[in-house]
């Protein structure tokens, strides 16, 4: 424990190393030692970032893929969870997903997405469905593991006191999943999180993907950076959010 | 029960084998034993002998398949709420807290279905017996090892079974809170008249708690010895009469001349 401790001095360095990162890059960038059409400086970013801010264009595709990855995640969460607890549960739906899952899974999300347009057509739901797709995977999975891993010797407890299946599913299984389940929420939301972006750069006229992709079109590097610092940015905080909420809920360990 | 009942515990010819590699193993061998009402009986033996087996057959949860079980004149076929258990780890749910994982234990049967405030009566008495009180509505990691087994005692209580078995319940505790354990549970028992079948490596545990000791021998476990132990209660463990007891347990032990892992006695 002690090696890992931090000291005060510690913490310096963690908050001015990326600040000393993003001094020379202003130093590199401004003194003509690179060309700004391919890396515009920090302060250039920023000024962009909050031209954006202010005449709403930021808002339009910000808000476009939050609301895609709301939703698509929630459908892919709702999903994951249920089928992995029935075939974490009953060996049969297991049986017959097994080599279905397998092999499906194996395919990259982005590699599914001309297929999904030339079904679902470039709308609103095709985005949804891909996203739906990148956070599902890991949320199967997970559950199941949880599912099928809870301790023998909670179960044999259960059995001792002759308790029903829906008390077992309730009040033991479930509970003791719950900390995989939410590794697989975690992994889950940054999969939605990559898939949205993936689809926003093929299909669609709005989103961040679609903005950093224009960008490079309209060779407005600063907007492309923007982008960039946003999705780092919504990524780490959802991973954050998450996090918090599995220490709330998973009191117990 | 009214009729005559001479023993609460039957156990009549018991066999039980496990595959391990495709080959079958004996783990039990021929055991025959029988158990009076409120008895304290210990099961002593060496790690591997069968004694934990043979325990959970008496509750139900490894099926008998040779020969047969008997408890208050019923087969035993399956788990029932006849027979309370403790084991060796609390098993306790780590997100409940004391009170929870207590009320847990509660299985209502179809015929008396017990109303809430009973319910909170029943398990406040019970978490008091194990002497928990003030501590309802701790989770399980902010207790010692001894008080998770508390609530395991009083969690195996709840449903006022019959006859309790303890499977090596203060094994795994430091050696005072196995003292004071083991002091707690004769209380226990003193106070509830329950049956009670403890399985242990400890020959001083059980000589300490039991009326009877009953020796078995080592893979696969048959029964060499039955022990009943005189001494008056409650026990002096530094008397010449305990160490006696003591000792002839030992010699048991010790007559299988090819065996001398002394790790197995301890």
């Amino acid at each position: 424990m002690d090696r890992n401790k931090r000291k005060p001095v510690d913490y310096l360095i963690i908050v001015f190393s990326p600040i000393l990162l993003l001094f020379i890059w202003q130093f590199v960038s401004e003194g003509g030692l690179v060309n700004t059409a391919f890396l515009p400086s920090p302060v250039k970013v920023l000024q962009t970032f909050i031209g954006m801010l202010s005449n709403g264009r930021f808002h339009e595709h910000f808000s476009a893929s939050i609301v895609r990855v709301s939703i698509g995640f929630c459908i892919g969460t709702v999903s994951g969870i249920t089928i992995g607890i029935l075939s974490g549960l009953f060996k049969k739906v297991d049986d017959v997903l097994t080599v279905l899952f397998s092999v499906l899974r194996s395919i990259p999300t982005i590699g599914l997405i001309p297929l999904i347009i030339l079904w679902l057509g470039i709308g609103e739901i095709s985005k949804v469905v891909i996203i739906a797709i990148g956070s599902f995977w890991s949320i199967l999975l997970n559950t199941q593991s949880g599912i099928s891993g809870t301790d023998v010797k909670l179960l044999e407890v259960a059995r001792i006191l002759q308790k029903d299946k829906l008390t077992v599913l309730g009040r033991i299984i479930l509970p003791a999943s719950l900390p995989s389940i939410i590794t697989g929420i975690r992994l889950g939301i940054s999969g939605a999180w990559r898939s949205v972006i993936a689809a926003e750069m093929i299909a669609s006229m709005r989103g961040i993907g679609y903005m950093i992709q224009y960008a490079r079109e309209m060779s407005q590097p600063a907007v492309m950076f923007v982008g960039l610092f946003i999705l780092g940015i919504i990524g780490l905080a959802l991973d954050l959010i998450v996090k918090l909420l599995e220490k709330k809920l998973i009191f117990w360990s | 029960m009214a009729n005559e009942e001479i023993n609460q515990i039957e156990i009549r010819g018991v066999n039980k084998n496990f595959a391990i590699d495709k080959k079958s193993v004996d783990v039990l061998k021929d055991i025959n034993l029988e158990f009076k009402r409120g008895e304290f009986v210990c099961i002593v033996g060496a790690s591997g002998c069968g004694k934990s087996t043979l325990l959970r057959m008496l509750s139900g949860l490894e099926p008998v398949e040779q020969g047969e079980i008997v408890i208050g004149g019923e087969k035993v076929l399956a788990p029932s709420l006849k027979t309370g258990m403790v084991f060796q780890e609390s098993r306790l749910f780590p997100w409940l807290s004391v009170e929870k994982n207590v009320e847990f234990g509660i299985t209502r049967s179809k015929a008396k279905r017990s109303k809430p405030a009973d319910k909170k009566k029943v398990v406040e008495n019970l978490i008091q017996l194990v002497g928990l009180k003030g501590f309802e509505k701790a989770i399980p990691k902010q207790l010692s090892g001894g008080m998770q087994q508390r609530v395991s005692i009083a969690r195996g209580l709840i449903n006022n079974p019959e006859v309790l078995l303890l499977d090596e319940p203060f094994g795994a505790l430091d050696a005072i809170t196995k003292i004071n354990m083991q002091n707690e549970i004769l209380r226990i028992w003193e106070s509830e008249r329950k049956t009670m079948i403890l399985v242990t490596h400890d020959i001083d545990e059980a000589v300490y708690l039991g009326d009877k000791v009953v020796v078995l021998s080592s893979r696969p476990g048959s029964v060499r010895k039955i022990i009943n132990v005189d001494l008056p209660r409650e026990r002096d463990r530094s008397s010449p009469e305990f160490a006696a007891v003591c000792s002839k347990i030992y010699k048991e032990f010790f007559k299988d001349a090819k065996i001398k892992e002394p790790e197995y006695y301890i």
